[in-house]
C-alpha cells in the first residue's frame, strides 16, 4: 500500500517535472523568436526610414542594374540663361 | 584641388567653403535667402557634429572609440550611418563605410584643405575595409566592431544636401537649390527653365549644361578632384573597398541624376569603383561618364 502510493507520488512529480521542463523550453524558444522579431523589426525600421527619407534609393538601387523608371528626367540646358550651380568632382 | 566654382553670386546665391569644397545656395524667391542660409548652415554644423571624421568630438568618433561596444546615438547620425549602410547594400559593396582606416593609411587622416601640399612617404601601408556588414544598427543604438573606423562621406554630404533642400522648402515655401561641391540637390518648384546646371569636373574638362526638374537631384564623383600625395603617384579618396587603395582610374568623372542626391551620390560613387563594369551598374539611368583621356559616354537618356 505504502509502496503503491510511494510510485503514485514519483509519477507525479516526474508528470510535474516534464510538463514544468516543456512549459519552460515553449517560453524560452517564444522569448527567442520574440527577440529575434523585435531585433529584425527594429532593423527594418531603420532601414526603412532610411529608405523612406531618400525616396527612391530603397530597393531600386540594384547592384547589377539601374533603372530609369525612377529617375528623372533631364534635357539641354541653354547656356544662354546662365548655369546656377557646377556639378564637378567634389 | 576640389570643385572650383566659377559661376557669379547673385542676389537669389549665396556661396561659402564648407568641407574643403563649396556650398551654394540658390533660391527662386530672393526674399528668403538669408533665412535659407541659417537652416542650410544649421544642417551642415549638425551633420559635421554627428558625423565629421576629423573632429574629435564627434558622435562617430565616439562611437568608434567604444572598443566595439553598442552605443546609443542621435536620429540624425541613425539617419546618416543607415543611408551609409543602405548604400553598401545596394552596391554589394561597392560604396562601404568601412574604408575610413584605409583613408587614414593612405594619409587622408585630416580636412582636405589641410592635405594641400603634403607629401606621403612612399611606405604608404593600406588595409582592405573591413565587411560593412559588421557595424550593426539596430534603430539608435550602433555597435562599429573595434579598430573600424568609419568615413560617411560619400553618403552623408549627400543625405545633407537631400535634408537641407527638403527643409528649406517645406519651410520657407520657396523651390531651393542645393550644391555641396558636386551634389546637388533640389526641392520646390523650379524656375521657368528648370535648374540649369553646368556639368564640368575641373577646369577644361568636357562640360555641358543640363535641365533639372524641381525635385531631382545630380551628383558628380572623381578621381581627379581630391588628390594627394607625391609625383608619380597620386592618389584619390575612391577607395575600392576590396584592395583599400585608390579604385583604378577608368573613369576620371561620373555624374549621375537620379531623384535624390543620396542615390544619385551611390550610383557615380560605384560606378568609379566598379570601372569597366560601370555601364552595367548604371543601366538605363541617366549618367555621363568621362574617360581619363576626356572621351564622354552619356547613358540613360542624357542629353548631347
Amino acid at each position: 500500500m505504502q509502496r503503491d502510493i510511494g510510485r503514485r507520488r514519483a509519477t507525479l512529480v516526474t508528470g510535474a517535472l516534464v510538463v514544468a521542463s516543456v512549459a519552460a523550453t515553449v517560453g524560452i524558444g517564444a522569448a527567442a523568436y520574440a527577440s529575434d522579431s523585435s531585433t529584425s523589426s527594429t532593423t527594418t525600421t531603420a532601414s526603412t526610414s532610411t529608405d523612406s527619407s531618400s525616396s527612391s534609393s530603397s530597393s531600386s538601387t540594384s547592384s547589377s542594374s539601374s533603372s530609369s523608371s525612377d529617375s528623372p528626367t533631364i534635357s539641354s540646358g541653354s547656356s544662354g540663361s546662365g548655369s546656377q550651380a557646377t556639378s564637378g568632382g567634389s | 584641388m576640389p570643385l572650383v566654382e566659377t559661376l557669379p553670386v547673385g542676389p537669389d546665391t549665396a556661396q561659402w567653403e564648407v568641407w574643403g569644397t563649396v556650398a551654394r545656395l540658390v533660391v527662386t524667391d530672393p526674399a528668403r535667402l538669408g533665412q535659407a542660409s541659417h537652416l542650410l548652415q544649421a544642417e551642415l554644423s549638425a551633420v559635421d557634429r554627428a558625423c565629421s571624421r576629423f573632429r574629435p568630438d564627434s558622435e562617430l568618433r565616439e562611437v568608434c572609440r567604444a572598443g566595439g561596444r553598442p552605443v546609443r546615438i542621435s536620429s540624425l547620425l541613425a539617419e546618416l550611418v543607415g543611408a551609409a549602410l543602405g548604400a553598401a547594400r545596394d552596391t554589394d559593396g561597392a560604396v562601404d563605410p568601412t574604408v575610413g582606416g584605409a583613408l587614414c593609411a593612405l594619409g587622408y587622416d585630416r580636412d582636405f584643405a589641410q592635405l594641400a601640399g603634403r607629401v606621403v612617404g612612399p611606405g604608404v601601408r593600406v588595409f582592405p575595409a573591413p565587411d560593412w556588414r559588421a557595424v550593426q544598427l539596430r534603430g539608435r543604438e550602433l555597435t562599429v566592431p573595434h579598430g573600424v573606423q568609419l568615413d560617411l562621406g560619400a553618403t552623408a554630404k549627400a543625405v545633407a544636401a537631400d535634408r537641407a533642400a527638403a527643409r528649406i522648402a517645406d519651410r520657407l515655401g520657396t523651390g531651393v537649390l542645393v550644391a555641396l561641391g558636386g551634389d546637388i540637390a533640389t526641392a520646390g518648384p523650379a524656375p521657368e527653365n528648370g535648374w540649369q546646371v553646368l556639368v564640368q569636373d575641373r577646369p577644361g574638362d568636357p562640360a555641358c549644361t543640363i535641365r533639372l526638374p524641381g525635385g531631382a537631384a545630380l551628383a558628380t564623383s572623381s578621381t581627379a578632384g581630391r588628390t594627394w600625395g607625391r609625383p608619380g603617384e597620386l592618389l584619390h579618396h575612391i577607395v575600392d573597398p576590396a584592395t583599400g587603395k585608390p579604385a583604378p582610374t577608368v573613369w576620371r568623372t561620373v555624374s549621375v541624376a537620379a531623384f535624390t542626391c543620396l542615390r544619385a551620390n551611390t550610383l557615380s560613387t560605384a560606378a568609379i569603383v566598379r570601372g569597366h563594369g560601370a555601364p552595367a551598374l548604371l543601366g538605363t539611368v541617366p549618367s555621363r561618364l568621362v574617360t581619363p583621356g576626356m572621351h564622354v559616354l552619356r547613358m540613360g537618356g542624357w542629353p548631347q
